[in-house]
């Protein structure tokens, strides 16, 4: 029976009064490989940045190697012998892979200059381990996004660590970097390292580990031999919630004529081919893994991004050079998974806010804005959408709650009364309260007629909005499921690979 | 996607050297004095002054910081130094009979940078203030001690005028200096933590913090070597002209800048080197000045001349810098 070298109990961890992790307990054991699995926002980041030193927790505590552990920078957990390699890249791109690889903690010379040939000599030991195509001084801004995560990956390495953190470390691999780095995985274990593999790809979990913890929803289901659990087993484990949400009856019609079609559409490598259309009333609903290339279909649907190929057609006609712009005048509108950075003015009042799409409608001759018109609109939008705010004129809208804030931005759209409406993640980090608020928004949109796009992690919340659910897989539709097959596993199933 | 940028970079590079090539043939052609040895010397000797600042503003803008204060700070602390040797005498004269003279010179010119660097730092980096903002209020507080101390009249520097004139087997002191900046710096830039964490800084700050880099810290002590070097180059620079009037050193700010730019440095920060950018930079634009004087330009042809140079130096950084973002 392997010794635990890392215990962590009843640890909780809320953000803006929203809880993530509720009471975690868990533990991990010398020499052992441990996966990590569980949906977008189980809160399997959050764990593990917690035990790297990155958050501290709101109460619990942790012990490594029967000591009080409690890192309050990343910093103090590589002290303590913790690595941790992220899933976004914390490389310089001006400097070298050699001068990556030592940036925290470079040999010296006796003058207190940087030793460059040890420098160099350690660095073409990784570099041969991993029998990667660069040289030491190779500057890492040059180099395609595989062999950077494999540099961010030796960094880990290099830390000599007891426990090392993966998390999502195979996205830019290819096969060949993938089978090197299992490779090396193993030797560490070997060694008497502990590590911790966050993944979706639940093929690369079971040939890995040695147990695998299920998170849901901020709580550890349960943890597992990896030999004495399915595949099944797992993805009933990491969706089998009780559906209990309640949703607002949404009474609308659905009509033949399509009002969004886009056709075979590649992007880059995030969006792969991908052919949709939406008729008019339908509320459809999106759902796909972190990376999947959700939010990167959504930004070309809208303009934001130009697709490599394939058309877009709203209301059958063709739409050359879509742009936000061409798209709000064909009566569409985008809700963006991040209000805070894209959807908002954050030290504007929610008054400028609600009047930025419809800004041009109000300006008269010469441009110059009609106040009592800005107004009556402004005082309806606040009224109608309930938005908690004692004075929309002056409150600023980063005061206010993540609910409200979203509200805000259905505010400024809604009132251009737009028949498309793109929703990405639109009820994330809001409140329960306000999530049923904002569906019965919803509702009313689809009541008048609106057709809804809604992407999001949630599989309850699209099961209690949508007529149908596509789901995207590495850039391509894996599935359209209609309503009447709805079931958590079967979607998530479609949703993982391998 | 990276053959495309580096087919601008590239472009932009040789671009430069085409003009400046050209230029050089059309004065040489011009005057027949200016393509001779002793004119190469004498550019030499009127470019390593500020080569000195170039230096120094090298550091600065691998942060993507600026300091427009350096015109202003060589002003005030030259008039110091005037002030200390001819006004008050308290530098005696003789102490520039030998090196005394010059050592204590020297310390006080390096101090008093330093301590404008540092000023300097601690408002952008900890209060967070606009460097540009912050370091045009440095030099026009300093530039106003500076009229003050003295009255708005010319203060003497003569006795600076063996160092800052002098030669070596016919070799400028001042572009002796240059070189030996050039070395230490360059090392510094290249081989030590200090120069490769300002580097990282300047690639993204955000990352050198969670990286553990004393962020804050390193670009205040960037800031106090431009300082430092400003000071030095401004002092050798009134030691060549012999005494410091109410103009002196006006302007400097962005001769400096530009030829960080030419040289390499952006000003969007991470990008830059001393060897061989602050040689490079400095020499295209005083060569250009120097060839200028040949032809007996106009006077407002320099000013014109320097605005170009200006434009085209921070138009090709931008133009490289959006090559590089995709």
């Amino acid at each position: 029976m392997k010794e635990t070298i890392l215990q962590l109990s009843n640890i909780n961890k809320g953000f803006g009064g929203i809880k993530v992790l509720h009471g975690l307990d868990f533990d991990i054991k010398k020499g052992e490989v441990i996966g990590l699995v569980g949906e977008n926002g189980a809160g399997k980041s959050t764990m593990m940045n917690i035990v790297g030193g990155v958050l501290q927790p709101d109460s619990g505590k942790m012990e490594l190697g029967g000591e009080p552990y409690s890192p309050e920078t990343p910093m103090d957990a590589t002290a303590r012998g913790i690595a941790f390699v992220h899933q976004e890249l914390n490389l310089f791109q001006n400097l070298s892979v050699a001068e990556n690889l030592f940036i925290d903690n470079f040999p010296k010379t006796k003058w207190g200059s940087i030793n460059k040939k040890e420098v160099n000599r350690i660095t073409q030991e990784c570099i041969d381990k991993f029998s990667l195509p660069v040289k030491p001084n190779t500057i890492v801004g040059s180099l395609s996004a595989g062999i950077c995560q494999m540099v961010e990956i030796s960094k880990g390495l290099m830390k000599n660590a007891q426990i090392m953190i993966f998390d999502e470390p195979t996205t830019s691999l290819s096969k060949k970097e993938k089978v090197d780095l299992f490779k090396t995985i193993n030797e560490l274990r070997d060694k008497g390292i502990s590590i911790v593999y966050i993944s979706h790809i639940l093929e690369d979990v079971f040939e890995l580990c040695d147990r695998i913890t299920i998170l849901r929803d901020g709580n550890i289901i349960d943890t597992r031999k990896s030999t004495e659990v399915s595949e099944k087993e797992l993805i009933q484990l990491m969706v089998g919630r009780e559906m209990n949400q309640i949703f607002p009856t949404i009474e609308k019609e659905i009509k033949d004529n399509i009002v969004l079609e886009a056709k075979n559409i590649s992007w880059s490598n995030k969006v792969k081919n991908v052919s949709l259309s939406l008729k008019e009333g339908e509320i459809v609903g999106m759902y796909g893994l972190m990376g999947a290339g959700r939010t990167e279909l959504a930004n070309i649907l809208f303009g934001v991004e130009k697709a490599d190929e394939g058309e877009i057609f709203i209301d059958s006609c063709k739409i050359e050079d879509l742009s936000p712009a061409k798209c709000i005048d064909h009566s569409t509108a985008y809700i963006t998974e991040d209000r805070r950075q894209e959807g908002l003015l954050m030290t504007k009042s929610v008054d400028e806010n609600l009047s930025q799409v419809i800004m041009p409608d109000l300006s008269g001759k010469a441009g110059v804005i009609d106040e009592n018109q800005r107004e009556s609109h402004n005082v309806k939008a606040v009224a109608d959408l309930q938005i908690k705010v004692s004075n929309y004129k002056e409150q600023t809208v980063n005061k206010l709650s993540g609910g409200n804030q979203q509200k805000v931005v259905f505010g400024k759209w809604v009132m251009k009364n737009p028949k498309i409406f793109i929703l990405d993640e639109p009820t994330r980090g809001v409140d329960v309260g306000a999530k049923f608020e904002i569906y019965t928004i919803i509702a009313d949109l689809a009541k008048k007629g609106s057709t809804v796009l809604i992407i999001s992690s949630e599989i309850e919340e699209l099961f209690g909005t949508c007529d149908r659910i596509l789901v995207i897989r590495n850039g391509s539709i894996s599935a359209n499921v209609p309503k009447a097959e709805f079931d958590q596993e079967k979607i998530l199933e479609h949703a993982l690979q391998g | 996607m990276q053959e495309n940028t580096n087919k601008i970079t590239y472009l932009t590079r040789y671009g430069i050297y085409a003009v400046f090539f050209i230029l050089v043939i059309f004065f040489s052609l011009s005057n027949e004095r200016f393509f001779t040895v002793e004119n190469l010397l004498l550019i030499l000797q009127q470019a390593s002054p500020l080569g000195i600042a170039v230096v120094g503003m090298v550091f600065v803008l691998l942060v993507a910081g600026i300091d427009i204060s350096v015109g202003r700070s060589m002003f005030v602390i030259s008039t110091i130094i005037g002030f200390l040797i001819t006004t008050t005498q308290t530098i005696p004269p003789e102490y520039f009979n030998d090196y005394r003279g010059i050592l204590i010179v020297l310390a006080i010119v390096l101090f008093l940078g330093a301590a404008v660097g540092f000023l300097n730092g601690l408002l952008t980096s900890k209060f967070r203030i606009l460097p540009f903002i912050v370091t045009l209020a440095t030099g026009s507080i300093l530039r106003g001690i500076g009229l003050q101390i003295s009255d708005s009249s010319s203060i003497d520097v003569a006795v600076l005028g063996s160092l800052s004139n002098g030669r070596v087997l016919n070799i400028p002191n001042v572009f002796i200096c240059f070189v030996i900046v050039i070395a230490i710096f360059d090392y510094v830039l290249r081989h030590t933590e200090y120069g490769r964490h300002l580097m990282a800084i300047g690639n993204s700050p955000r990352n050198a913090e969670r990286t553990g880099i004393n962020v804050k810290r390193n670009i205040i002590i960037a800031y106090m070597i431009c300082g430092s070097l400003g000071a030095l180059g401004g002092i050798l620079s009134a030691g060549q002209i012999g005494s410091v009037a109410a103009s002196f050193a006006v302007g400097n700010e962005f001769i400096v800048i530009s030829a960080a730019v030419l040289g390499g440095a952006s000003l969007f920060g991470g990008k830059g080197n001393i060897f061989p950018g602050a040689i490079i930079g400095i020499i295209l634009i005083t060569t250009i000045m120097n060839g200028l004087a040949m032809i007996n330009a106009s006077p407002f042809i320099y000013t014109i001349a320097k605005g170009l140079i200006i434009f085209v130096a921070v138009a090709l950084d931008s133009i490289n810098y959006k090559g590089e973002l995709r």
